[in-house]
């Protein structure tokens, strides 16, 4: 029977990057209560940025918005006023997890400061998120996610190996890097709730968006301080191992070549078993000086086939060779599908849909999709009711001065 | 006297590359006892994997300085499972594990017999962690990969670069993205053991891990029928937006516009403020139907300038921007410099490796690093001796039969 891993534990994020709402869509999806604070009115930002269900902007059709908040409650409160603030706080002190997201000195008149809340609630947790981090001269700096990706060294490295080298550097495709941030803020904050249980402690842990991307370039950016060496994103040295994107009649594929054995294997695959008797061949710094030729020879060999065809051949023989994959491939895939990583789920805007769901299997405590993302405000009267409080008077007076929405 | 969150927690790994290594090594990070084992003369592939051109190929007993970010923090043991010596050694260091971690091809495990199934008989709480490309399960599960491989079996790599160009290739920092989400995953699996006692099997899918990164693009197909394509630095919502070109060779800046604010200081900054009311460029939606000559506008601006100086000038007006940067602006960036990103790891053999500071600085229990990568059989012997009590000559027995390797020296390495 399956359990919930997060049952009982309680977050609250305030926060407006997707990449904080995915920290919190990852605890929700593992059985947290995640309830999300939004302004009155516009909401999330994420509900204005599309794709939209349908394509016409409406802030509860945004699809990136549906996925980065799935299983979550909305409530709608202005916090830039104190009786908002005061809610807001009035529920972190019920909570086990506070995901802010702001300069902490911004919340230092209102209630929502560590000092402040953790004086009333010693076992909290609270995630604080900045894009660069609390010190540091880029500290106030302007950004966006696309600034920060640009900032890591990743983009000096793409697009790699597409002969594109003069032009500009890229972030990697989708929003792709904006996810980093909620996996690194869900791990510290799963991390803290391990130590509670021992400890009986919470604790502050500064996130940054700038270093949750860091998180995953410890090989590239230590290329330069140990070897004086930039990496860049002509694919140099993929191409000494015939290791370049090629394409078959119908897509293209992605190869990546490392041992003798991946040769002769290729090799035999495209027709040119003699090559592994012959030197040039066979001695590394001879074959990387004839990598043209060989991948030639791999082209000529694909034009005439489907890239499953190719694939098959290639995976049967265990040469690493894959598809690329388009999105509407991943979407069809037998693989994704048979090991159920899309899953319906009923939204209340959008309707039924087939979502992309968990990032990893789990036997005893899966990540489970019982509710779609909130509609604006959709709790806003059963959480402050029960759980700040709030009397039926005070919540009419809230409502009519626009405190709540 | 600080503590740590996984102190305690003992995790037996044979993770290998950079996808499977680094995932124990989150956790050896986070205070967990991460003892890397792996075969006498055949260790992890990881350790020859050279990742700089023109860099001599790494000694792979020391390991290169891939293996030596992936594996910081991890003690090192050597043991032959195909030896029945060595499954007995393995089977009495489960019996001490909280965690069993492994990344080899789907089925390898369950040839030694310290599958999920096997490894539960003998402790049946354990988190038992498999990762692949592909997953345990499901047509594919056999695939032969690599980061390159299952970024492009997600999308990413029909979803990076320039349109009408070829699909992009990819590096490292893939595999540390299914290391990441395994992290959690594991993080998750502990939480719920400290609860209840109850162990768990975890099955992390590379290609599931990147995927899980591109939800929104997938959502668009599912439910609008629209395939998304490379779309380089573009995004809907920000307008202009790219990577210009600043005086000098391959000198780039990151400019993103999201409000109409931001919009009238960046003309401003330029020094063409009559530009904010342009008709072509008067709106978000006019500055997207007009992105090229917009473009050449800002780039014929961006081209004369030092980079830092547009950076500076762009952030006294507040619009989002920030120098483009490659390893080397890294590890020379101001705030990279005071924030300490760069944590040095002193190695033996290595002399200064550095990696990244780890995401999250926390009040009460600081993630660190005691020790650099292991080399090949470094601890085992302190390891048998401490947790098995074993005697030298029990050690040497074992050593007799090549079941353990013990010794640096590849000549007499047992």
């Amino acid at each position: 029977m399956a359990h919930k891993a997060f049952e009982g534990i309680r977050v609250i994020e305030l926060a407006e990057s997707v990449g904080v709402a995915y920290a919190g869509k990852l605890l929700a999806d593992l059985g947290a209560e995640v309830i999300k604070v939004e302004k009155p009115g516009e909401g999330d930002p994420a509900r204005h940025r599309e794709p939209f269900a349908g394509g016409t902007p409406d802030k509860e059709k945004s699809l990136l918005f549906a996925y980065a908040n799935t299983n979550k409650k909305s409530v709608a409160v202005d916090t830039s006023v104190e009786e908002g603030a005061a809610l807001v706080r009035k529920l972190v002190c019920t909570a086990d997890v506070f995901l802010r997201e702001g300069l902490p000195e911004t919340f230092d008149g209102n209630g929502l400061s560590w000092e402040s809340l953790s004086k009333d609630n010693p076992k909290l947790i609270l995630s604080s998120n900045t894009p660069f981090g609390e010190s540091g001269p880029y500290r106030n700096y302007a950004s966006t996610p696309f600034t920060l990706a640009h900032m890591t060294g990743n983009c000096a490295l793409y697009p790699h190996g597409t002969g594109d080298e003069e032009r500009a550097p890229v972030i990697l495709g989708g929003n792709f890097e904006e996810y980093d941030t909620g996996v690194a803020v869900a791990s510290g904050v799963v991390g803290s709730l391990i130590w509670r249980l021992r400890s009986g402690k919470g604790q502050y842990i500064e996130n940054s968006s700038y270093e949750a991307r860091l998180m995953s370039l410890p090989s590239e950016n230590s290329a330069y301080p140990v070897f004086g060496v930039n990496f860049n994103r002509s694919g140099a040295t993929q191409r000494l191992q015939a290791s370049l994107s090629f394409p078959t009649k119908d897509g293209w594929l992605c190869p990546f070549l490392t041992t003798p054995k991946d040769f002769a294997n290729m090799a035999d695959i495209i027709g040119k078993p003699e090559w592994k008797d012959e030197e040039w061949f066979t001695d590394v710094p001879q074959r990387q000086a004839n990598c043209e030729k060989i991948m030639e020879a791999m082209r000529e060999w694909s034009k005439d086939l489907t890239t499953a065809e190719a694939v098959d051949i290639c995976q049967s023989r265990r040469v690493p060779i894959g598809p690329v994959a388009t999105p509407k491939d991943v979407v069809e895939s037998e693989q994704y599908n048979q090991r159920g990583f899309f899953t319906e789920i009923d939204h209340p805007a959008i309707g039924k849909a087939k979502f992309p769901g968990r990032p990893a299997v789990l036997s005893e405590t899966p990540f489970s999709y019982d509710h779609a993302a909130p509609l604006l405000g959709a709790d806003t009267e059963e959480i402050l009711k029960e759980v700040a409080g709030v009397s039926d008077d005070q919540f009419n007076s809230l409502a009519q001065s626009k405190v709540i929405g | 006297m600080t503590d740590t969150i996984l102190k305690g927690i003992r995790v037996l790994d044979f993770g290998t590359y950079l996808a499977g290594a680094a995932t124990t090594m989150h956790l050896a990070r986070l205070g967990a006892e991460v003892i890397k084992i792996e075969h006498p003369t055949r260790p992890d592939g990881g350790r020859f994997f050279s990742t700089s051109p023109g860099v001599k190929p790494p000694d792979p007993r020391v390991g290169s300085q891939l293996f030596d970010t992936g594996n910081v923090g991890k003690l090192g043991m050597s043991i032959d499972l195909s030896k029945p010596e060595g499954k007995e050694v393995l089977t009495e260091l489960i019996k001490q594990a909280d965690v069993f971690y492994e990344n080899m091809v789907p089925g390898s495990m369950a040839k030694h017999g310290f599958d999920y199934e096997h490894v539960r008989e003998i402790k049946p709480d354990i988190i038992y962690v498999s990762s692949s490309s592909c997953g345990q399960e499901g047509p594919f599960r056999n695939f032969v990969g690599y980061a390159a491989t299952f970024a492009n079996m997600s999308g990413l790599g029909a979803l990076t670069g320039y349109e009408g160009s070829r699909p992009s290739i990819f590096v490292g920092s893939i595999d540390m993205r299914s290391a990441n989400i395994g992290l959690v995953a594991i993080l998750a699996a502990i939480y719920h053991h400290e609860i209840t006692g109850e162990g768990q099997f975890v099955d992390i899918a590379s290609v599931e891990a990147i995927a899980s990164h591109l939800g929104d693009v997938y959502l668009d197909y599912t439910v609008n029928g629209h395939e998304q394509g490379r779309m380089a630095n573009k995004r809907s919502g920000f307008a202009p937006q790219d990577a210009y070109p600043a005086l000098g060779d391959d000198r780039w800046i990151a400019i993103s516009v999201q409000t109409e604010d931001q919009w009238r200081n960046l003309c401003e900054a330029m020094g063409q403020p009559e530009l904010a009311d342009d008709a072509r460029f008067s709106s978000y939606e006019a500055r997207v139907e007009n992105a090229a000559a917009l473009d050449a506008i800002i780039s014929a601006w961006t081209s004369g300038i030092d980079r830092d100086e547009i950076v500076k000038q762009l952030q006294e007006r507040n619009v989002p921007s920030s120098p483009s940067l490659n390893g080397e602006g890294v590890w020379t960036n101001e705030h990279c410099r005071a924030r300490g990103v760069h944590v040095p790891i002193e190695h033996r053999e290595l002399g200064t490796d550095y990696t990244m500071c780890p995401p999250w600085r926390f009040s009460e229990t600081p993630a660190s690093f005691s020790h650099p990568a292991p080399m090949l059989g470094e601890h085992t012997t302190m390891l048998l001796k401490d947790l098995l009590h074993m005697t030298d000559a029990q050690l040497d027995e074992l050593a007799e039969k090549r079941a353990i390797r013990r010794v640096f020296d590849y000549d007499n390495p047992f």
